[in-house]
């Protein structure tokens, strides 16, 4: 195949500037990264960095991911990708390709009353669909019967039969159930989906009750095929905004654009509309209520029909050797801007800006990871922008910005939905801006892969793709984070002693308690280092050897017993190797520096002793807005095999029953949509008549 | 880039690189050509002179840049060692089947945990009946056995319905669960005290990520299975109204 040339920009001239950053990381150590070079690669190390290898990780998109004829991609290809150094391009690939599947235009697929643009996801299974609840009077979700506009209508039937069931809503976030209000002054709604191996495989094995939940295998694992997406969507209605003459409820009110600061403006992008450039479709909303002590609740009975865009997703999936879900966030880009990050850290523009927060991880962005000792960056002052971004008001400051609001000290305006006038918007930045608690730069193969899907995108538009029917080139990928070593997914971590005591199995503590795969001190490679004699594991990847050996025509990845001259992956080190340089991976998680001192860490996930896969710090700044930092690492800090409380959050041993919503260790705990269904399943119970 | 150029830049998309958007090079300078041919294709991928061009194994355009990849990866696999993220490594090959990598891996999960006991001549296969756990095509078309009856030892295309698979479900619990393999106290007697003095990691327990592979061998790839399970129930599916709520093109006002 002739190779086609390229559209959106080129590896250009960051070369020198590349350099400085990659000397700068060949100093930080021994730790490789995921390239998959090989062939004849023969450099001698000494010339090169040893992580240059990580800008230069090629991460194509799929040929056969936007077939000319509309229809969705294949099913993602179903094997388990080498762990790491070999490349992390595989599970990049399929959290997109996972998303080009759910959100593919339905096309001529439509049933009555659907939209050509509306996505696949319309169709997946929700929570109503795939659970029975314990009061089982609401009706089909996303469906619902209008009824007179504003509070007095709602007021008027808030006790009556249910008119309807909205399809979105869980407008509290999951981790504090904190509100997130947009800058129109309204909330995100939220969306879980399932695809339909998911859904059978809840109905198999009989977890579509609490009852059924409650007595589940706690071994029972999700198998290969799974996918779960959870979607976080603006409300566009104009019924929800004032129209010309300032009236609300009207279906001529008039919508804001997304706004278009001079940061976008400064790298090329252009103003766009909602129905051009994002996924849109019209939904079933909860009312919403605001309640004496101010909390906001959803009624999901008597819904609201109004039009949404998407703003962003998680595309959650499993993969044979990866029951514990990897999970990709993907966000929705100004496709006519330049993305600053891959100017800033690898040299090449590309275009497709982040537009629903500042571009903090570009030239002028972020100058520092948060220091441990001011983890929620209290003491900066300075700005993120100043410019207004759908979830960012422009000005604020950084130490201001990342906060929940407190809705108790809120009016909540039930006629437009929203918080109008008290400038009550959350304002929202990336504290890790690579989504790396190491790194501010993203890595080298989301770069690539995203640079590839402008590519692909524009290779299908001009065979047809409508791109004003498919709107799915206006998001990309942000990162993603998986179990790089996944044989220690369980209900607990092996035993210290390299014999796992003398059943084999020993448990740490007795009974097995769920575990929340950190690389913290929990990690049971980190705690291995720090027996004596020192338990390295050493049948477990990158123990004693490096990457995938060599095949016989020297095509793949990295050298059997890599020495640094012999693979692919200059310098690539063992944890054996580590520990012989002396270092103490407890410590360098906890972020010591050489001279003692604790600041951001110098190692990640790329490090020997990482449990983790991709991005440690990866956070969606609209659906785990508030979590970011305090205390929230990443997904796996409330999706693992822990018990999960009404916050789904793991359960602490303070919180009472009532608080608990799944109440043993589970490997099904790692989706909350069992606990999500538990908490409404309890809320709605409460709230039924005569109780 | 605004509008009217980007649509000018998909137009010229079939026609010339010179219409697009490019950097100049490595600090400006056009790398030398190092592989006389295709302008397009400087250096060979995956080679050296491509990594020294422009830093990337696929670095091929004339500017230095790196072309856009449109394709499907290869599956990089090692045959008999490590699977997930365990074992002794082995020289990688590669496929563009899923399924080369999956039936390798399950049968390296059955070499490690099985084996010891359920293939010819080994000292348990004679009371168990059960000395095929390696051989794909007798498990596929052997549903029991003289200790199983009426039980089917491996259903292709139906993990949960499988007998051997249902045991190591079972064994995932841990000490006196009843599953497989055996209690590691038991080992010793299954094995022969020899063979188990000679290797006391002669059985390795599996893991959930283990089973995974397992299952997806089972359902998709073992002789006999679905091969297109996935397709059939890998989309959402069609759930919720049969009359979805309204035409978005239609207005907010709509009801079913």
């Amino acid at each position: 195949m002739i190779p086609l040339p390229r559209v959106f920009g080129t590896r250009s001239s960051g070369i020198a500037r590349g350099a400085v950053l990659l000397a700068g990381f060949f100093l930080l150590g021994s730790s490789c990264k995921d390239p998959t070079i090989g062939a004849d690669f023969n450099i001698s190390t000494t010339n090169i960095p040893a992580n240059i290898g990580s800008l230069a990780e090629d991460c194509p998109a799929g040929d056969d991911w936007l077939p000319t004829d509309g229809s969705p991609p294949p099913p993602v290809r179903q094997f388990t990708p080498a762990p790491h150094p070999d490349t992390e391009c595989p599970f990049y690939r399929g959290a997109y390709q996972n998303f080009l599947i759910a959100t593919a235009p339905l096309g001529k697929n439509t049933a009555p009353g659907q939209s050509p643009t509306d996505p696949a996801l319309v169709n997946y299974a929700t929570i109503d669909d795939a659970f029975s609840f314990t009061n089982p009077l609401h009706l089909t979700r996303n469906t619902g019967t209008p009824y007179p506009y504003g509070k007095a209508g709602h007021d008027a039937l808030v006790n009556s039969p249910a008119t309807g069931r909205a399809w979105l809503g869980a407008v509290r976030q999951a981790g504090q159930r904190n509100v997130l209000i947009d800058q129109d002054d309204h909330t995100l709604y939220y969306g879980l989906h399932m695809n339909q191996a998911f859904y059978e495989f809840i109905k198999q094995n009989k977890l579509d009750t609490p009852a059924g939940i409650a007595s589940v295998d706690p071994y029972l694992a999700f198998p290969p095929g799974v996918v779960e997406i959870k979607t976080a969507w603006k409300d566009i209605d104009p019924q929800d905004f004032p129209d010309a003459s300032n009236k609300l409820g009207t279906p001529n009110g008039i919508v804001p654009p997304p706004p278009l600061p001079d940061d976008l403006k400064q790298l090329g992008g252009q103003q766009l509309t909602w129905d051009d450039n994002y996924i849109t479709t019209m939904a079933w909303l909860p009312y919403l209520t605001q309640d004496a002590t101010g909390i906001v609740h959803e009624d999901a009975d008597h819904p609201v029909l109004r039009k949404v865009a998407l703003v962003a997703l998680h595309s959650v999936y499993t993969l044979p050797g990866h029951p514990e879900f990897i999970w990709g966030s993907i966000q929705h880009v100004n496709i006519y801007a330049i993305d600053p990050a891959p100017v800033a850290f690898a040299g090449f523009s590309m275009l497709g800006a982040p537009d629903s927060q500042p571009n903090n991880n570009g030239p002028g962005g972020m100058a520092s990871l948060p220091d441990p000792n001011d983890p929620q960056n209290t003491k900066q002052t300075g700005v993120a922008s100043m410019g207004n971004y759908l979830l960012y008001k422009g000005g604020t400051a950084v130490n201001k910005a990342d906060q929940p609001l407190n809705t108790s000290d809120l009016h909540f305006d039930e006629a437009t939905q929203s918080f109008p006038g008290q400038g009550a918007q959350s304002s929202v930045y990336r504290m890790f801006p690579g989504s790396k608690s190491n790194d501010l730069a993203p890595d080298g193969a989301v770069f690539s892969l995203n640079s590839n899907l402008n590519y692909a995108f524009a290779q299908a538009i001009s065979q047809g793709l409508d791109p004003k029917v498919d709107k799915r080139q206006n998001y990309r990928l942000v990162a993603a984070v998986w179990l790089d070593k996944p044989n220690f997914f369980s209900l607990e971590y092996p035993g210290p002693g390299p014999g796992l005591g003398t059943d084999g199995k020993k448990r740490i503590g007795g009974t097995p308690a769920g575990v929340t795969f950190q690389n913290d001190d929990t990690n049971p490679l980190v705690i291995g280092a720090g027996q004596d004699p020192v338990v390295l594991y050493p049948d477990v990847s990158q123990g004693t050897t490096c990457g995938t050996p060599l095949d016989s025509s020297a095509t793949s990845g990295n050298a059997l017993n890599a020495t640094g001259a012999n693979n692919t992956t200059p310098t690539c080190a063992t944890r054996a190797d580590d520990l012989k340089q002396g270092q103490n991976p407890s410590d360098l998680y906890a972020g010591k520096q050489p001279d003692g001192s604790f600041g951001v860490p110098t190692v990640g996930t790329d490090y020997e002793f990482s449990l983790l896969g991709g991005e440690d710090r990866l956070s969606s700044t609209s659906m785990e807005t508030f979590t970011q930092n305090n205390g929230f690492r990443n997904c796996f800090t409330c999706h693992n095999t822990k018990p999960v409380n009404v916050n789904g959050v793991p359960s602490q041993d303070s919180d009472t029953p009532d608080q608990v919503l799944l109440s043993k260790p589970a490997l099904i705990n790692v989706s909350h949509l069992f606990s999500e269904f538990i908490f409404q399943d309890r809320e709605r119970t409460a709230a039924a008549p005569g109780n | 880039m605004n509008r009217w150029l980007h649509l000018l830049t998909l137009l010229c998309l079939p026609f010339a690189a010179s219409c697009f958007q490019k950097g100049p090079g490595p600090e400006g300078v056009a790398p030398a050509a190092v592989d006389a041919g295709d302008i397009n294709v400087q250096c060979k991928s995956n080679s050296s002179a491509c990594f020294t061009l422009c830093f990337s194994p696929e670095c091929a355009l004339p500017d230095g840049g790196r072309p856009p990849i449109l394709e499907t990866p290869v599956i990089w696999y090692q045959p008999g060692g490590a699977v997930n993220n365990s074992g002794t490594p082995t020289q990688a090959k590669s496929t563009t089947d899923p399924c080369v990598a999956i039936n390798d891996a399950a049968l390296t999960i059955r070499k490690r945990s099985c084996a010891a006991c359920h293939t010819p001549g080994a000292q348990a296969a004679a009371t168990s009946h059960f000395d095929y756990v390696l051989d794909d095509m007798t498990l596929a078309n052997h549903p029991d056995n003289a200790m199983t009856p009426g039980r089917i030892m491996v259903k292709p295309g139906d993990p949960a319905g499988s007998y051997v698979y249902q045991r190591i479900v079972t064994g995932l619990h841990g000490t006196g669960s009843g599953g497989m393999p055996p209690d590691l106290s038991l080992v010793s007697g299954y094995v022969g005290a020899a063979a188990y003095a000679a290797n006391p990691n002669i059985v390795a327990y599996p893991t959930p990520a283990d089973v995974s592979v397992l299952y997806e061998w089972i359902l998709t790839c073992m002789p006999g299975a679905t091969a297109n399970a996935h397709q059939s129930n890998y989309g959402g599916g069609v759930h919720g109204p049969a009359a979805p709520a309204s035409n978005p093109d239609a207005g907010a006002t709509g009801s079913p």
